[in-house]
């Protein structure tokens, strides 16, 4: 059991920049996930704390003491690959007792802790199993079998539910949260899919370009996410041009529609200055959407309905707004599916609630 | 991407080295022949009192040496060219046609190769002098197409293996009649098959000595005899002249082989399978 | 081979088909291979003085061959060059695919071309290289004395020893590119895993990667032991008369005694050994590595 400090690392790997100053701190038995798009350095960051890589710049520290000098097979980290590397040729109680075997364990020793390990993933009797013989879900557990029973300072998931089928995936999503927290293991999980990261972690560390861009626990990232890639990334939202008002963000916002907001930016943003252009962002699952009566209430502005995409539980509306000045302007909005009373090419009115809108510079993040 | 990755250990030292040491010892030969075909001593001297260029202009003194260059040539090209002909047939059954008792056939196939040649030469003097077949370059380009058949069955059914059925299909839903569609879709696909299953059935015919000492008479004669001849009566250089020219020509033919129809990592990857995981992150 | 069964057509056209593609190979293979192999081995079993249209069967060559002293020593001869080569080219061989695996694109490609060339190089050229390096003149004794290790020449060449090592540098690319190609589709991550569980770089490669490339490996080991015991040019080179191995044996009963029964006898007995000795060792490597070969 140990806590993790990443500190300011730097690596570039055949001449190129993969990570530029990450910095992340893992507290003794968290789970923290680390989420970024394919190439934004989040796998080279997991071998750099399993040891197979080494930053140019900074360190790697676990339980306040350097790693740097230790090669992988000398820290004590489980890790659990997406492809779950099971050793084709051994069987699941030899699978699961190597590294115990490399830490000189008795056999008897290696038994019995063998048979814990596969009873907490609920594999027992499987023992004398070989590798092709188990489903894909089997072989997972194995495999986690296999990192835990060690007891790792730091457990390593590299995307652990992406060959997973969804059924599969919901199953083990409980499973992991209920592992994790059981064995209370400083935990590190790679991903690109942002569901995997929200429902399994403490914290979610967003990560773009070599660098993590935001961290923090998962409702409060997702609802208010510091920068407006890491919006993009987590979840869904619309993004629309508007412009400050001249006497300041507190006084309001112009939407291109002509309705005034009063939206607020991020804490610990700092605020677009007075009488520029800035971005305001919803999710679509704040937009508000109804038929559009005589009547306007204040707030409305007009729109009609693009299409209408049926997603079983929920129904994604796009909408088509027609603002002076600017060409059309499209927003997405996803409203329960049951009870739905606007089609295709009907016209609505549609709200966007001042506590959800968020401001966000013009350019940059 | 592998190589930056390992933090130095003395275990990768010790496999670079290895390894390095292994193909020292695989070309000194080579290179050590080279050197001595340039000495201007009588006999094979190392390292050379002089300098001359004088052993490669005696290749011609080799006992019916035009002769043997001549007939070698023209049994390895015709062995080369009729063995993949025929193997194009084998592999596309093999490999395509649900036949029954493929694995025989192409066990029967490919068998030559892990028989002794000698035993190959053996047969087929004795076959022949029982039909009595007389012995011209005909009946020695059958023992050594017997032979060299298995080289291009094997490099295009593993050139066949890894092209894709379902490009055959589209060609056929896009209107191409079977033999089209074999032309102009199947037979590109064969290409570095085709290619390197035609060098190694022309270089084994080229190179053969096992079954020519068996099959040749009178005036025919093949290259391999003559220089072998040469060498257990000479001590000079002369073979060595020869050497370098033949390792140069070759070497030359292979890479160009391999930078036009990447033969070589082709033959690899699909010993190998479908590629390993070797995934460069 | 691989047997992809990509099946191209269906139906009672496949037949004729088959046919068609296979039958000019096959009636070449057929008689001008598999009927003088069964001919000759009918050879061997012929009765010794038996004329033109003998009858009946006979041991009687292959009871000469066993009592032959001859006969014996050259075949405990070639038992013992093979075994040799076969373990010293594994022991080169081994290290060098390892080293190919991880050495970059430029290395990689370039120590394949060598191989490349090496196997498809004359067997005569390169055999010659091997008389030239070990000559008494050459640069191998020439080092040795001038390192203080021999005073004199050493005759290295028309020995045992110098068909082996001709033979072990004939077998390399035969031994090194199936082990390469076993080793490549063994996934990294694999080894990553063992190293992650404390397994030492040595440890990796005795738990992880030998057992998986023990096909490639089983594979480059059959095929250098059957060219070895199959030897005819490189001996008749490199070694001497009293070092002949099986197949010169054979060839000198054909060609200078033209007893083409017993020469007959001979090279039967040497497929029969090879393939017996490969079948064991086949089982030997199922049961002991419980490996898929």
């Amino acid at each position: 059991m140990a806590s993790v400090q990443i500190d300011d690392l730097h690596l570039a790997l055949g001449g190129n920049p993969v990570l530029n100053g990450v910095s992340l701190e893992l507290a003794d038995g968290e789970c923290v996930a680390l989420l970024g798009p394919s190439g934004c350095g989040k796998t080279t960051t997991l071998r750099a704390l399993a040891g197979f890589v080494r930053g140019d710049r900074g360190e790697v520290r676990f339980n306040g003491r350097s790693v740097d000098g230790l090669p992988a097979h000398r820290r004590n980290v489980g890790l659990v690959f997406q492809d779950y590397a099971l050793f084709p040729h051994m069987t699941v109680a030899e699978n699961v007792g190597y590294g115990l075997r490399m830490r000189g364990q008795s056999r008897l020793a290696i038994k019995a802790a063998v048979g814990e390990a596969l009873a907490r993933v609920e594999l027992s009797g499987f023992e004398g199993r070989l590798p092709a013989q188990l489903s894909g879900g089997q072989r997972q557990r194995v495999a986690l079998a296999r990192a835990i029973v060690i007891e790792p300072d730091v457990l390593l998931l590299d995307e652990p539910l992406g060959a997973l089928d969804r059924k599969l995936r919901d199953g083990m999503q409980v499973e992991l949260k209920r592992l994790q927290r059981e064995l209370g293991i400083t935990t590190l999980i790679v991903t690109h899919d942002q569901e995997e990261a929200l429902s399994l972690s403490n914290r979610v560390a967003v990560m773009f370009a070599g660098r993590i861009a935001a961290v923090d626990a998962p409702a409060a990232l997702y609802r208010r996410p510091p920068r407006a890639d890491v919006m993009a990334f987590l979840g869904r939202a619309n993004f629309l041009s508007v412009t400050i008002d001249p006497a300041g963000v507190s006084a309001g916002v112009l939407t291109p529609m002509g309705v005034r907001l009063r939206a607020q930016p991020p804490e610990a943003v700092r605020s677009p200055a007075a009488g520029s252009k800035a971005r305001l962002a919803i999710r679509p699952e704040h937009v508000q959407v109804r038929r559009a009566e005589p009547d306007a209430q204040a707030g409305e502005f007009p729109a009609s309905v693009a299409d209408l995409i049926y997603r079983g539980a929920l129904a994604e509306v796009l909408l088509q707004v027609s603002p002076a000045g600017d060409g059309p302007l499209t927003l997405s909005a996803d409203l329960p599916a049951e009870g739905l009373n606007v089609q295709r090419g009907d016209a609505v009115a549609v709200r966007l609630p001042d506590e959800h809108c968020l401001i966000f510079e013009e350019n940059g993040a | 991407m592998r190589r930056s990755e390992w933090i130095e250990n003395p275990l990768e030292r010790l496999i670079a080295i290895a390894g390095w040491a292994a193909m020292l010892f695989l070309l000194f030969p080579v290179v050590f022949t080279t050197v001595v075909s340039f000495g201007a001593g009588e006999l094979i001297e190392f390292p050379p009192s002089g300098w001359s260029l004088r052993w490669y202009a005696h290749i011609g003194e080799i006992h019916r040496v035009g002769a043997a260059v001549l007939y070698s040539l023209l049994i390895a090209s015709c062995a080369g060219v009729i063995a993949t002909l025929l193997a194009v047939g084998v592999a596309l059954c093999l490999v395509r046609l649900p036949v029954p008792g493929k694995a025989l056939i192409g066990a029967l196939v490919t068998s030559p190769v892990a028989v002794p040649i000698v035993a190959l030469g053996i047969a087929l003097i004795q076959f022949f002098i029982w039909l009595g077949i007389s012995f011209t370059w005909y009946s020695l380009l059958i023992g050594h197409l017997v032979l060299v058949i298995a080289y291009p069955v094997r490099t295009l059914v593993a050139s066949l293996s890894l092209s894709n059925p379902a490009l055959e299909e589209a060609a056929a839903s896009l209107g191409a009649k079977p033999l089209v569609a074999f032309f102009t879709i199947t037979l590109p696909q064969m290409k570095p098959g085709l290619i390197s299953g035609f060098l190694f059935a022309f270089l084994i015919s080229f190179d053969n000595y096992p079954i020519s000492i068996f099959l040749v008479r009178g005036a025919l004669t093949v290259l391999p005899i003559e220089v072998f001849n040469y060498i257990s009566q000479n001590f000079d250089p002369t073979p060595a002249a020869f050497s370098t020219i033949y390792t140069l020509l070759l070497a030359l033919v292979i890479v160009w082989a391999e930078r036009r129809w990447s033969i070589i990592s082709l033959s690899v990857a699909s010993e190998g399978g479908p590629g390993g995981k070797r995934s460069d992150r | 081979m691989t047997e992809a069964v990509t099946p191209l057509r269906q139906g009672s056209g496949t037949g004729l088909a088959a046919a068609c593609l296979l039958g000019p190979a096959a009636v070449l293979l057929i008689a001008f291979y598999a009927i003088p192999f069964l001919r000759m081995i009918t050879e061997s079993l012929a009765p010794a003085n038996a004329g033109a249209g003998w009858m009946g069967m006979s041991v009687e060559h292959f009871e000469r061959l066993a009592s032959s002293g001859r006969v014996q020593r050259a075949f405990t001869r070639t038992l013992r060059i093979s075994g040799w080569a076969t373990l010293i080219t594994l022991v080169i061989s081994f290290p060098l695919a390892l080293y190919l695996v991880r050495a970059g694109r430029t290395i990689r490609t370039a120590f394949l071309i060598a191989l490349f060339v090496s196997l498809a190089s004359s067997l005569i050229v390169r055999n010659y290289g091997w008389l030239v390096t070990l000559a008494d003149a050459g640069p191998v004794n020439r080092l040795l004395i001038a390192l203080g290790f021999l005073n004199a020449p050493l005759r290295m060449v028309y020995s045992e020893g110098a068909t082996i090592v001709a033979l072990v540098h004939y077998a390399i690319p035969f031994m090194t590119l199936p082990i390469f190609a076993a080793l490549l589709r063994i996934p990294s991550s694999l080894s990553d895993s063992a190293a992650s569980l404390g397994a030492a770089p040595w440890r990796v490669i005795r738990d992880v990667i030998w057992p998986l490339a023990m096909p490639g490996v089983f594979g480059g080991v059959v095929l250098t032991f059957a060219l070895s015991m199959s030897a005819f040019v490189t001996p008749l080179m490199l070694g001497s008369p009293a070092t002949a191995m099986i197949s010169q044996v054979a060839a000198e009963q054909f060609l200078v005694q033209l007893a083409f029964p017993f020469g007959s006898a001979i090279v039967v007995a040497l497929v029969l050994i090879t393939f017996l000795i490969v079948v064991v060792f086949t089982l030997i490597v199922r049961k002991v590595f419980r490996a898929q070969v």
